[in-house]
């Protein structure tokens, strides 16, 4: 890796860890949710300061380049995330529909007794 | 035995009150045949933007008004829970726009007071003599096409897959309580019911054009009704039994 891409990457990892934790600081993110977004980062700024080790790894992993063996890890790891954000959605649809029907079930019959 | 109309209505102003006079109707001039049987209804109204909402409660119709609109399925589903909560033995779901005819209810509750079917679709196809309406061109040969994927996938032959003419015993109710797709439900169900191994029975009943409002697959003649089915269906078809 070259040292202009480093010095970028050490950038990019240090601007995001610190919107993130702004984020849950600010109420915005919950750490539940963001405890792979800060690996992530952290990771990022290991792997710029220490360029021997994603060398390493992509040789072991059998890539030509480092750069490929970062963007398969990156694909993968947001391929990852929007599965699992898309599971979360689905929960959270499904509560809010059932949420809506109990209560519109309670309200209905609270109305026809108060009409009573 | 108690059996509750599902009726959902989304929009439904000009025919809802109709639809539940034709009940009422057929409760009085059918007592004896009723005998064993309270026949109650139950409007959900799917958060209607017209005056659905007032017409059935000037009129002190029993309904269940959703507090945000859900879709067909939500609406149904929500039915089927009050359906459960009041321990009802059988629900039927029957549409508020008047394309149901509630002289054909017994055909479809009787094999299942029989307990000779679990779930009993209300079928315009079965025989042709039974409907006076049979739809469109183009949605028969997109039921067909359905049909056909539905017996690819569960070896069993439903014809009118898209009826929302149904009835189903406590068991189903509970199952759908616990879960029913939100989108296109009908032939969705009908493959996971058959994969639960639920004993499914067509019968043949009447059906009218609407009175009013409009169908909840407007979009049948785009391929993406179509699409959406198909993957539903095939992706039940891999379903296990204990999903």
């Amino acid at each position: 890796m070259t040292t202009i891409f480093r010095i970028e990457m050490f950038i990019v990892a240090i601007a995001f860890f610190i919107f993130v934790v702004r984020s849950i600081n600010q109420n915005k993110l919950t750490l539940k949710r963001s405890t792979s977004l800060l690996v992530l980062s952290l990771g990022l700024v290991i792997f710029s300061l220490f360029p021997k080790l994603p060398e390493a790894l992509s040789i072991f992993f059998g890539f030509e380049t480092t750069s490929n063996f970062l963007y398969f890890c990156a694909i993968i790891f947001l391929l990852a995330f929007s599965i699992f954000q898309s599971v979360l959605m689905s929960t959270q649809e499904e509560k809010i529909k059932n949420l809506i029907q109990e209560i519109s079930i309670i309200k209905s019959e609270k109305e026809k007794e108060n009409n009573r | 035995m108690k059996v509750l109309l599902i009726i959902p209505a989304y929009n439904e102003e000009a025919s809802i009150l109709e639809t539940i006079e034709s009940i009422e109707n057929f409760k009085k001039e059918n007592k004896q045949l009723l005998h064993s049987l309270t026949l109650d209804y139950i409007v959900i109204n799917d958060g209607s933007t017209d005056r659905t909402k007032q017409i059935l409660k000037n009129h002190n119709k029993a309904a269940v008004h959703l507090i945000q609109n859900l879709g067909i399925g939500g609406a149904v589903q929500t039915g089927y829970k009050y359906a459960f909560e009041h321990d009802y033995d059988i629900a039927v779901q029957f549409d508020g726009d008047g394309q149901h005819d509630i002289n054909s209810l017994l055909e479809i509750v009787q094999p299942i007071i029989d307990n000779k079917a679990d779930f009993c679709i209300g079928s315009r196809f079965i025989d042709s003599t039974s409907s006076g309406f049979q739809t469109t061109y183009m949605r028969r040969l997109g039921i067909r096409i359905i049909s056909m994927l539905i017996k690819l996938v569960t070896k069993e032959k439903i014809y009118d897959v898209t009826s929302g003419y149904r009835a189903a015993n406590k068991n189903i109710i509970k199952m759908f309580c616990s879960r029913y797709p939100v989108e296109y439900p009908e032939p969705e169900t009908i493959v996971h019911l058959i994969k639960k191994k639920v004993r499914v029975k067509e019968c043949p009943v009447n059906m009218k054009e609407r009175m009013g409002g409009q169908s909840s697959i407007h979009s049948f003649k785009s391929v993406k009704y179509m699409i959406e089915v198909g993957g539903a269906i095939l992706i039940a078809a891999f379903m296990k039994e204990g999903d």
